[in-house]
């Protein structure tokens, strides 16, 4: 995915050589944020429940991540405060639970935004960015034993590696401090909201057909789950109690930007 | 610019089917069982190993297809974590297929005429280079480690 954006930045490169008035400027940057996913804290509280004293310390939620980004504003002209951007950003997490064999249960959560594009407003050292565009995440789900193994595969439930893709709509403010003529530092906060679906496992449990025949998703309501799990009744457990993505988060960040031209 | 657009949401789609593709396409080949270990565990303490060198070879052929693509082996015995999974035996068709995120999971399945299905997950360590290690696990019903199949590879 990070080839189109590459591809995208290119072409404007591109296109804004052809444009004498217009004005390309590159930004990047780290970035701290919530990847607090609401149905996955209720995920987290339902399986502690459900393993009762046999954790040592509980499944929290995905709390904050760190991530970055980086990505281009581009203005037809340079004189007007409006600008289109492309951008990247990514944010990793990660949640564990210490258990009384030894052993651990771990989820690592990246989130990123394949391709996002946006409108940039500038008033002096104050800047408003609106960005839409897609989102994906992916959730690894392992468990590390005393030996430090990590292991996917399946001889605990829920192990694997599930994924979901979204819409993701977000607007960031932020001041600007130059630096030179050319390069800037620009902090500030932002909000994004994600139309998410579930987290599913597709690999798993396939038969030739390409037919899901067991459940591969990560359910909200782990105490039931593995109650019909053990009476071979999944097929009874709501598939819309699931882990979702959907949600509005929040992110602090710092970013250099530097103007190409 | 709209064909800039345009152009961008086709590679987009295409792009989006492309990752599994790329591990697919990365893990396939033949690869050389240079040691098959077992490792039996007691309360997840590690009681016993059996050790075998040069086990045989397996091929991953990639067909194109997610997920069945078949595969080829010489190996001298049925590896136990495909006996306990019921893939392979009987003579029973083998396929394999790897995931979409980050391609360190090896899957083989099979499928009996009737529709009843058998799978079986390794977990690919150490798999950057040609040599890498594919790990299968069994724990007892306390969650304690029971069993550990180690299948030490080198791609040809």
């Amino acid at each position: 995915m990070k080839k189109i954006v590459s591809l995208f930045i290119l072409s404007l490169f591109a296109i804004g050589l052809q444009a004498q008035e217009s004005n390309l400027e590159a930004f990047g940057g780290a970035l701290i944020g919530s990847t607090n996913i609401g149905s996955f804290k209720d995920f987290a509280k339902s399986y502690n429940e459900y393993i009762g004293s046999s954790v040592e310390k509980e499944l929290p939620g995905l709390g904050f991540g760190v991530g970055y980004q980086y990505g281009l504003i581009y203005k037809i002209d340079r004189d007007v405060n409006l600008g289109f951007s492309l951008s990247y950003l990514t944010l990793y997490s990660r949640a564990a639970a210490d258990l009384d064999d030894g052993s651990k249960r771990i989820f690592r959560h990246k989130y990123y935004t394949p391709l996002n594009g946006g409108v940039f407003f500038r008033s002096n050292y104050l800047e408003l960015h609106l960005r839409l565009g897609f989102s994906q995440a992916e959730l690894e789900s392992v468990s590390e034993y005393p030996d430090g193994f990590q292991s996917y595969g399946k001889e605990r439930t829920l192990n694997g590696v599930y994924k979901t893709f979204g819409l993701f709509a977000g607007a960031d403010a932020s001041f600007r401090v130059p630096i030179t003529k050319k390069l800037s530092v620009r902090a500030g906060g932002a909000f994004y909201g994600v139309s998410g679906s579930d987290y599913n496992d597709p690999n798993w449990y396939r038969d030739v057909d390409l037919n899901g025949i067991y459940t591969d998703y990560l359910p909200v309501a782990y105490g039931e789950y593995m109650e019909l799990a053990a009476q071979n009744n999944l097929t009874l457990y709501d598939t819309e109690n699931v882990v979702k993505l959907k949600g509005i988060y929040y992110y602090a960040f710092i970013n250099l930007s530097y103007i190409i031209y | 610019m709209k064909k800039l657009i345009i152009l961008t949401l086709i590679a987009l789609t295409t792009l989006s089917c492309m990752k599994e593709q790329k591990f697919r396409r990365k893990l396939s080949g033949v690869y050389e069982i240079q040691e098959y270990r077992q490792e039996f565990y007691n309360e997840g303490e590690l009681s016993n190993t059996i050790s075998i060198s040069d086990f045989g070879s397996i091929g991953l052929y990639d067909n194109d297809i997610n997920p069945y693509n078949s595969i080829s082996e010489n190996l001298d015995t049925l590896p136990n974590s495909w006996a306990q999974t019921g893939v392979g035996v009987n003579g029973l068709t083998v396929g394999w297929y790897t995931d979409e995120v980050n391609g360190e999971t090896l899957n083989f399945f099979s499928e009996k005429e009737s529709g009843e299905s058998f799978f079986m997950t390794f977990t690919i360590e150490n798999g950057r280079g040609k040599n890498a290690e594919w790990v299968y696990v069994e724990i007892n019903p306390s969650g304690k480690l029971k069993y550990k199949e180690i299948w030490k590879v080198r791609k040809q």
